[in-house]
């Protein structure tokens, strides 16, 4: 009797389980579906979507009155300002991620397992520099690259962006883990410490590396603050700024599938840093 | 004895060298950091004690807080970062307690709760107009249930939609380090104590929360760095004029940089950054104090 309770109140917390689970997976997949969702409508459904001056309430429209790629057309083919502010994002992100990831990498690996003078207090500047908003500096760097006449180039979003302090604290930490002995026989066995961060340490953080690359690439691909004061009214705003029209779904869509691609590409990397918590 | 001194020096020669090594190592980054970030940090602290390049004191402090605008600004971050920081922390821990209750599908949901992280604003932000729009789709619900509809756009109930897009948004992140601080508590000393009949809230109270602190302290740090990037979303939906209830710090800063006024403004980062700092002090001495792990 017991038995066939207890197996019963199993059941019952299974059910609750998929439930929750399901509530959860919509909470948080639905905006990101229906963006996608409403990209494919047609012109008429979309127009209803985002006339925000009628006096009718809107539906959720997933389902299109008529498959259409009239959007995704117009961005790719007949409105160049969005390929353009699409060119803009590209190039002000990614040599801002690859600086910050060649050049935080170095230093991490000497705050790690280097000994010199000042470190750990050098360090401390660091974690406290990754709690400053971004505000704070802005106009100051505002100045100084008006006095290095850098003002409205891609140069003034790129530079912030690659020195933020985040990817040293970031990959510290991961270097941390790795043991000192085996970089202390590289060094017995004559390795330079050049050699040691090449063939030893940056092979072993490869997940954290991946990690860093979206989270600066995100960071950078949604800036928003800098790109506004140090390049308004120029030609080369990012798409971050400058996502309006009446193809914003679409252009949602393109702008949301690069951060997306690297998140796929990185998932089976960093997951093994978190392999411990699947046990 | 003279081997001994052959030793000492080759250590040192060692020891030289990999100074040497350290300086090649951290000098892009230092370079870049000091002239990006704590140069322009110290002009703003100097900015703010000057007036048209005379010290002034604190002039530009009570001058700021006599001003409307920014003690708004300030209220509405306290009240945004009180709110929506202690909830976030606690949704993102039920919701990685709950997924280390789940037989499978753990990673799976941890994923699912990452797509908001990676999904930039401005390509969701139309459908959060669509949504709370005033004829939006949770007022046609609502005034399909015959409730009240709300102004989401334009009342005291903004705060509350941008709470909801902060937590939405960096739920998964913040779920993420939960989990991770969850599964290095071993599983031997819950299941020791439900053998000795502690039930489900005394384990998570007695035994859970407390080796959870340092966890929640590196939750807490990361949270307060992406309630800043909140202004991106603000702005997004509100353009550069919000209205007086999501009317934050940063829009404050912002407003003062297109005015250009320059003292006034640094005077204003540098009580941004006292107030982080100061919280995540406290936050700090918390930790110490309940800190059972060491």
């Amino acid at each position: 009797m017991k038995a066939i309770k207890k197996s019963h109140s199993k059941r019952v917390r299974k059910y609750l389980h998929y439930i929750i689970v399901f509530l959860i997976v919509s909470i948080f997949l639905f905006p990101v579906v229906y963006l996608i969702a409403c990209s494919f409508l047609s012109d008429r459904q979309v127009h209803r979507a985002l006339d925000f001056t009628g006096t009718e309430y809107k539906h959720i429209e997933l389902i299109p009155e008529m498959f259409s790629l009239k959007q995704y057309y117009r961005v790719f083919f007949r409105s160049p300002e969005y390929l353009r502010k699409f060119r803009n994002s590209v190039i002000v992100t990614f040599p801002a991620v690859l600086i910050q990831v060649c050049v935080s990498s170095m230093a991490a690996f000497a705050f790690a397992k280097l000994r010199f003078p000042l470190r750990d207090k050098l360090f401390f500047l660091y974690v406290i520099l990754l709690l400053i908003p971004v505000q704070v500096t802005l106009v100051p760097d505002f100045l100084i690259f008006g006095k290095l006449h850098l003002l409205g180039s891609y140069l003034s979003v790129i530079l912030p962006a690659a020195f933020s302090a985040l990817g040293v604290c970031l990959l510290r930490q991961s270097i941390g883990y790795i043991s000192t002995s085996s970089i202390e026989a590289a060094r017995v066995d004559g390795a330079s410490y050049f050699r040691i961060f090449r063939s030893i340490i940056l092979p072993q953080i490869k997940g954290s590396i991946i990690m860093l690359i979206l989270l600066s690439f995100l960071d950078c691909w949604n800036n928003i603050e800098q790109p506004l004061v140090f390049l308004s009214g120029h030609d080369k705003i990012p798409l971050a700024v400058g996502l309006s029209g009446s193809d914003i779904f679409a252009c949602g869509v393109m702008f949301a599938v690069p951060p997306f691609l690297i998140y796929l590409y990185g998932h089976k990397d960093f997951s093994g840093i978190f392999m411990s918590v699947d046990k | 004895m003279n081997s001994g001194v052959v030793m000492k020096k080759v250590k040192l020669k060692a020891r030289t060298k990999e100074n040497i090594t350290a300086c090649i190592f951290i000098a892009p980054s230092l370079f870049g950091t000091a002239f990006l970030y704590v140069l322009p940090c110290v002009l703003s602290i100097i900015g703010s004690v000057q007036n048209d390049g005379h010290f002034s004191g604190t002039e530009n402090y009570t001058a700021l807080f006599q001003n409307d605008a920014f003690r708004t600004a300030l209220k509405n971050t306290v009240l945004f970062n009180a709110t929506a920081i202690p909830l976030l922390m606690i949704i993102s821990y039920l919701l990685a307690e709950f997924i280390r209750s789940l037989k499978s599908g753990g990673a799976f949901v941890r994923g699912i709760l990452l797509v908001p992280v990676i999904v930039p604003s401005a390509s969701v932000v139309n459908v959060w107009k669509v949504f709370f729009d005033d004829y939006g789709v949770i007022n046609g619900l609502l005034a399909q249930l015959s409730l009240p509809t709300i102004q989401f756009f334009n009342s005291a109930f903004s705060i509350v939609m941008i709470v909801v897009i902060y937590i939405w948004k960096y739920c998964g992140i913040t779920t993420l380090l939960f989990s991770l601080g969850l599964s290095t508590i071993s599983s031997s000393v819950i299941e020791n104590a439900r053998l000795d009949g502690a039930t489900r809230f005394h384990i998570m109270r007695k035994i859970t929360l407390p080796l959870i602190v340092p966890t929640a302290f590196f939750v807490l740090l990361m949270e307060i760095i992406c309630s800043f990037q909140i202004f991106r979303d603000i702005h997004l939906l509100f353009g550069r004029y919000p209205n007086e209830k999501v009317y934050f710090l940063q829009n404050y800063i912002s407003n003062s940089y297109y005015n250009m006024n320059f003292s006034r403004l640094s005077a204003a980062s540098v009580i941004i950054s006292a107030i982080t700092t100061a919280v995540l002090i406290l936050a700090y001495l918390f930790e110490r104090s309940h800190n059972f792990t060491e």
